[in-house]
């Protein structure tokens, strides 16, 4: 009698065990191979594309596929659908293998695609659904993937297989561009405003048989959105109370005549000076022809009318005295102003 | 005369009854000794596997090899016992049965069968110059002899005999599952199965197998972060932060005359045995109508003055770890330790692959290292951008 009822236990337990750990399902389905999601956008709450690939193992017939999203990824696992997730108005935008597919059913957590049944190939598919809304926490989730013989998802699947996402936070980069106005002036400038470097122009004796002339530089980079203005300020060379004249107007060099002007480009007449180099910085009319010089206190030399990267001018300077000019020391300090307009 | 006549008789009735007396007394004692086996010591049957005679594989259909545990259609079968007295055996028969007592009726346990023992495949402690061959088997009986009996003198240690277990040479056990059978033993002094001297029966069973039947989820563990934490081996502790990323200064301010740089993380495990993409999704920064440009598509290097907005993977950055991941083409940071970099813009609908692995990931951390440089001209401006990370495994 012993004997028997450990038989009997024994074999109940066994019967047991394998109805709990095998379903009926789960003898006959085969797994979905080289399964994949890739979600377009996995920020928490986003609206999201889903791209479903997988590879049926076999040539059962398929009539419907769902698309069950859940918290685990195991069907013998009661589903629970993943935080705020909507799956309620996807839509199928593409499909491939297995074509045909309309959407069926669906729920905030699931999508049922249909058709008429058919074989199948063996194949791999994709399935692309538009319009779900991700879950409302960072989470890890999974989509459960079944495949039907009926049109309708009744009866049991075929074949199974899970995939998982997540959604995240994002990494969210931010960055200040301040407004720059990168402006320097010297007689050298190698590089960028760091490498500046001097300021005094000894022009030694001047003569009424050649022209005295020299150079310094500026550069300028300004993000200012409406641009800059650089003025020349200053006046021409005194000595007391004398002046070599300044060129009010354009004018070429003119030996054995009281001239003092500038301008910002490489002249010929004489040789000094080098044209702009980079940057957007347009010259002022009056400054921007060679050999042509002019120096009024105040004059715009250059301007921009938006941005520009850094820009080097050269002012090339030019001294001419007649046979009367005064003995004397001539000097003068000229400065260069950059208004930027943001 | 006739005294002495009747006491003659009497003393003959006296020693005949005495004789016959003795002959009570004596005679069964003799009979039972000369015609019963004595009983085997410390009989045992091992038996290579408990499975029924109809299991040949495991629950996932893995074949079990003949003479394994799982494998009740192929098994093998070791006797071992101690003689009880010296003398010669020449033959053995072991009778399956579904009881155990010899003398009575046997039945042989259902699908049970030895026709395919072939050979004794051990015997060991017996004395020297046995030899036992298979004489004949029947589905439930197996008889082995010797071509003379051999005096056995070993009464102190088991002896053994092996049947089956292989593929060609193996006993099939009853095809039903937790039943008991028997095998009576009996061994004769001759190699005929003539005059039975010792016998014993042994038991055994069959057993039901307990399948064991397990699955292991699809795995995949992905953070993203602006903060680096220890994965905590083996927890993989996620990442877990805002996101919230500065580029620049202390002021998070860019400058034209040099570059700022700043790092995010990824981390990732997956038990996805097809491998698993990172990839990126994203504009460059923009303030507005304005943006710094991206870097491009082709890694470059870092260029002060010129606006550039890119990012790559930080291999050199201790906290970066990766065992299983790989850079893609672009995204490695560049060669011989030069940090270069890229960015698609497109990768607003179509994500970037930034790093692949071929297979499962225990937990990588991926450093991805981002570039801001601008222009004199870049506008003035708050810049901002969310990178996202996507993770796709593939199971």
């Amino acid at each position: 009698m012993h004997k028997l009822k450990y038989a009997a236990y024994g074999i109940s337990f066994t019967a047991l065990a394998v109805i709990a750990l095998l379903s009926p399902s789960q003898v006959r389905a085969a797994e979905l191979i080289d399964r994949s999601l890739e979600i377009s956008n996995p920020v928490v709450s986003a609206t999201s594309t889903y791209n479903f690939t997988f590879t049926l193992p076999d040539t059962t017939q398929v009539g419907s596929i769902s698309f069950l999203f859940c918290t685990q990824p195991l069907d013998a696992i009661p589903c629970s659908a993943p935080s705020n997730i909507d799956t309620s108005n996807a839509t199928l935008t593409q499909q491939s293998g297995e074509t045909g597919f309309v959407i069926g059913q669906q729920s905030t957590n699931m999508i049922l695609i249909t058709r008429i049944p058919a074989p199948t190939s063996s194949e791999q598919v994709q399935y692309v659904f538009n319009n779900i809304i991700n879950p409302s926490t960072t989470l890890n989730f999974f989509i459960r993937i079944s495949t039907f013989q009926t049109n309708n998802g009744s009866g049991a699947y075929t074949d199974f297989g899970a995939v998982a996402t997540a959604t995240t936070t994002g990494v969210s980069v931010r960055t200040q561009v301040p407004p720059i106005l990168d402006f320097c002036t010297g007689l050298i400038i190698t590089g960028d405003c760091s490498t500046a470097s001097g300021y005094f122009i000894q022009f030694g004796n001047f003569s009424s048989l050649n022209t005295a002339n020299a150079t310094s530089m500026m550069e300028v980079g300004t993000n200012a959105s409406s641009g800059i203005v650089i003025t020349v300020n200053g006046t021409t060379m005194t000595a007391g109370n004398y002046v070599i004249n300044n060129l009010a107007n354009q004018t070429p060099n003119t030996i054995g005549t009281s001239q003092f002007g500038l301008n910002l480009r490489a002249n010929t007449n004489p040789v000094v000076g080098n044209d702009p180099i980079g940057g957007s910085v347009v010259l002022a009319a009056d400054y921007d022809v060679p050999n042509q010089y002019q120096f009024n206190n105040g004059d715009i030399i250059a301007y921009s009318s938006g941005p520009t990267d850094l820009a080097k001018l050269t002012a090339s300077y030019i001294v001419n005295i007649s046979k009367s000019q005064t003995v004397g020391i001539y000097d003068t300090t000229l400065t260069y102003i950059c208004t930027a307009s943001f | 005369m006739g005294k002495i006549s009747a006491h003659i008789v009497r003393l003959a009735d006296f020693f005949l009854a005495t004789f016959f007396l003795l002959l009570l007394i004596f005679l069964p004692t003799r009979l039972v000794g000369a015609s019963s086996p004595n009983q085997l010591i410390s009989r045992s049957l091992t038996v290579t596997s408990s499975a029924d005679g109809l299991i040949t594989s495991d629950i996932a259909g893995n074949p079990a090899a003949p003479g394994s545990g799982g494998n009740g259609a192929e098994t093998g079968e070791t006797f071992s016992f101690i003689l009880p007295q010296t003398g010669n055996i020449g033959s053995i028969d072991l009778l399956y049965c579904t009881t155990p007592l010899p003398g009575t009726t046997c039945t042989a346990p259902t699908g049970l069968n030895t026709n395919n023992v072939h050979a004794v495949q051990n015997q060991t402690n017996w004395a020297a110059g046995t030899s036992f061959s298979v004489s004949t088997v029947t589905v439930n009986d197996i008889k082995i002899s010797q071509a003379s009996p051999v005096n056995q003198t070993n009464t102190s240690t088991p002896v053994v005999l092996t049947f089956g277990g292989l593929a060609t040479d193996y006993i099939t056990n009853p095809t039903t599952p937790n039943t008991t059978f028997f095998v009576r033993i009996s061994l004769y002094s001759d190699n005929a199965f003539t005059n039975e001297v010792d016998q014993g029966t042994v038991a055994s069973s069959t057993a039901t197998q307990i399948n064991l039947t397990a699955k292991v989820q699809e795995e995949l563990a992905f953070s993203v972060g602006t903060t680096y934490v220890s994965p905590n081996s083996p927890t993989c502790t996620p990442l877990n932060d805002a996101g919230a990323l500065q580029l620049g200064d202390s002021n998070g301010i860019l400058s034209a005359s040099q570059a700022y740089f700043a790092n995010s993380y990824f981390r990732v495990s997956t038990n996805a045995t097809h491998g698993l993409v990172i990839e990126y999704s994203g504009n460059t920064l923009t303030s507005g109508s304005n943006n710094i440009t991206a870097i491009g598509t082709t890694e470059a290097t870092s260029t002060p003055g010129s606006p550039q907005f890119g990012l790559g993977m930080d291999l050199t950055d201790p906290d970066n770890s990766f065992t299983y991941l790989t850079p893609t083409t672009n995204y490695g940071l560049g060669g011989a330790g030069t940090p270069e970099f890229a960015f698609s813009t497109a990768s607003i609908t179509s994500p970037v692959p930034l790093a692949t692995s071929n297979g499962i990931i225990v937990c990588d951390t991926g450093s991805v290292r981002y570039i801001g440089n601008i222009a004199y001209s870049t506008p003035a401006g708050i810049y901002n951008t969310t990178i996202t990370y996507i993770a796709i495994p593939t199971y």
